[in-house]
């Protein structure tokens, strides 16, 4: 029986403010060759500066990913001859790699599961190469921008636990910040590598690059997967080699033959010194990384927010972040979660803003839910207020004064309405009469349509069962 | 040792990008083959990892802060051709 073993190949680009060997920027989408020097440009004869900014982040990758931290680092060339890099070498790390041993935890069937990361290394990027009819275009500003490669050990079993990988690395470098990790603009690009055996031999890896979405990953491999085995079944010896996914037939196509292994003739990078990264470095980008997302849903969990709601907040970053702040200073999460991913994202999702694009602010999203978790407001309140708020700038009190939504906690004036209700629905009171509960549900929506939705909740379900009690004794 | 094959000698012309002649072919399976064994004799000396002197100078953790800055340069100086914002080369990959 044939086994696939899949092992990932992920580059981020790193979110610095300049280049990785040269001062500069690093941008995106910014107008062709604006961004670009002659360090970039590969001119003889230029040198490379190290980027500190590089380093720091290098470091913040391995330790949210688990890994050690190489104390003693330097840069190798990687030499080939191709147009997207002119001075035919990559900076890269082949010796010392920033980081080694890691691990992603991923859950799959149930199961927790380490897919294990070999090690992660630093390197530049290659300018972007647009290909026409009968020629190429050239953008250089990519050229030099930073990028971290990740590559696990092949040891993902299928295209799930692949899909799952992705997801969860994704999530991870999202949260500690060091990239942006758009698949679709490719400041993350994935290159998984199938091999087929049916023995603890590993068989002939095939690589697959030029993957623009998760979801093609597992097309791919799972195409792989095929394609392999009724190769295998008759009977052809498969060669290592390099595909490319062609998104628009579903396959894979065989790339041009670059150099592989020896021909890279790696050596060390004679214009960079070594690097000594020592402790305290290390412990100062520690402090700097954030909550990530498996220990956030621990946190959220045991602030009893439900699953749906924390997948959600893991899902949008920024309001993660926002609720982080509120919990900060002592809001009420469940409530604040609540409103963050109810009404607020979809608003935001309907107009493709963000929240800071918004004009609801954190201030008022934490009065809306001080008054809800005191019961001065009832969640129907809310809802006007919040959408009120998201379209224009305001504050919760002028709001509720404006508007006349001040909840009616007055005994008197809710009694009033309740007796009139009760004697308009005199069906509903012999139903209670009669032990059904359901009457009480809609005894409560008439209190709320006849008062606009300003009853106070409690006060008035109270009010409403003293009331029927009384009407039962008679 | 013997001197490298022919092949050996195309592939490595062709990681350079250079055309070889016959004639040149037959010289650079001798002469490869001399290089090769003076780095053979380098290669006897046994050196870790971390000792491996990658830069002529003793300094260390030389690097600038992560600040960018872009010059004023003529990108296209030296460009065969410009279209638009882009250089533009002959196409180069072939599927």
């Amino acid at each position: 029986m044939l086994k696939p073993t899949i092992g990932i190949e992920v580059h981020c680009e790193l979110k610095t403010n300049s280049k990785a060997f040269s001062p500069s920027s690093n941008t995106y989408g910014e107008v062709p060759n604006k961004k670009a020097n002659v360090i970039d440009l590969g001119y003889p004869g230029v040198l490379p500066t190290l980027n500190k900014g590089l380093l720091d982040l290098g470091i913040k990758c391995a330790l949210a990913l688990n890994c050690k931290v190489t104390k003693e680092i330097f840069f190798d060339r990687k030499n080939y001859f191709y147009p997207d890099n002119p001075k035919n070498f990559q900076i890269t790390q082949n010796n010392t790699p920033i980081g080694t041993c890691g691990y992603v935890e991923i859950e799959y069937d149930g199961k927790k599961k380490k897919i294990e990361i070999e090690e992660i290394h630093m390197e530049e990027d290659t300018c972007k190469s647009i290909h026409e009819n009968d020629y190429t275009l050239l953008n250089f500003n990519r050229a030099g921008i930073p990028l971290i490669e990740i590559v696990t050990k092949p040891c993902i079993e299928n295209e799930k636990e692949a899909v799952l990988y992705l997801e969860n690395l994704r999530e991870i470098l999202l949260y500690a910040g060091v990239s942006d990790v758009k698949i679709e603009e490719g400041s993350m690009r994935c290159e998984p590598n199938i091999s087929l055996s049916d023995s603890d031999k590993l068989g002939t890896k095939i690589e697959v690059k030029n993957i623009s979405s998760i979801s093609a990953v597992k097309e791919s491999i799972l195409y792989e997967i095929e394609r392999q085995t009724k190769l295998i079944n008759d009977g052809v010896k498969l060669k290592e080699e390099t595909r490319r996914w062609d998104d628009k037939s579903k396959t894979t196509i065989l790339m041009r033959v670059k150099e592989t292994g020896n021909d890279y003739r790696y050596f060390p990078e004679p214009d960079i010194p070594k690097v000594i990264i020592d402790d305290k470095w290390i412990e100062d980008i520690r402090k700097t990384i954030p909550l990530l997302p498996n220990e956030l849903r621990k946190k959220y969990k045991e602030l009893g927010i439900n699953d749906v709601t924390i997948s959600s907040l893991i899902q949008n970053k920024e309001l993660s972040v926002v609720l982080n702040e509120l919990i900060d200073m002592n809001i009420n999460p469940v409530l604040s979660a609540n409103i963050l991913t109810g009404d607020i994202l979809s608003y935001l999702n309907k107009k493709y803003i963000t929240f800071k694009e918004s004009n609801i602010t954190i201030d008022n999203i934490k009065d809306i839910v001080n008054l809800l978790d005191n019961n001065e407001i009832s969640s129907k309140i809310a809802k006007v207020i919040i959408a009120e708020l998201l379209e224009k700038e305001g504050d919760v009190s002028t709001i509720i004064k404006d508007k006349g939504l001040k909840q009616i906690s007055n005994t008197d004036e809710l009694v009033k309405v309740i007796e009139n209700i009760l004697d308009n629905n005199l069906k509903s009171v012999e139903d209670y009469k009669n032990g059904l509960d359901r009457s009480i549900k809609f005894l409560m929506g008439q209190i709320m349509k006849e008062t606009k939705g300003q009853a106070n909740p409690k006060v008035a379900n109270e009010l409403l069962i003293s009331e029927l009690e009384n009407k039962t004794k008679l | 040792m013997n001197e490298l094959t022919k092949e050996e000698v195309y592939h490595v012309a062709h990681l350079a990008r250079i055309n070889v002649t016959d004639d040149e072919v037959k010289k650079y399976q001798v002469q490869l083959r001399q290089i090769l064994d003076e780095i053979e004799r380098i290669n006897e000396i046994k050196v870790k990892t971390d000792e491996i002197l990658i830069s002529p100078t003793d300094n260390k953790n030389v690097y600038r802060e992560d600040i960018g800055i872009d010059e004023d340069v003529d990108i296209f100086k030296n460009a065969p051709r410009k279209s638009g914002n882009y250089i533009e080369i002959a196409r180069f990959v072939n599927e």
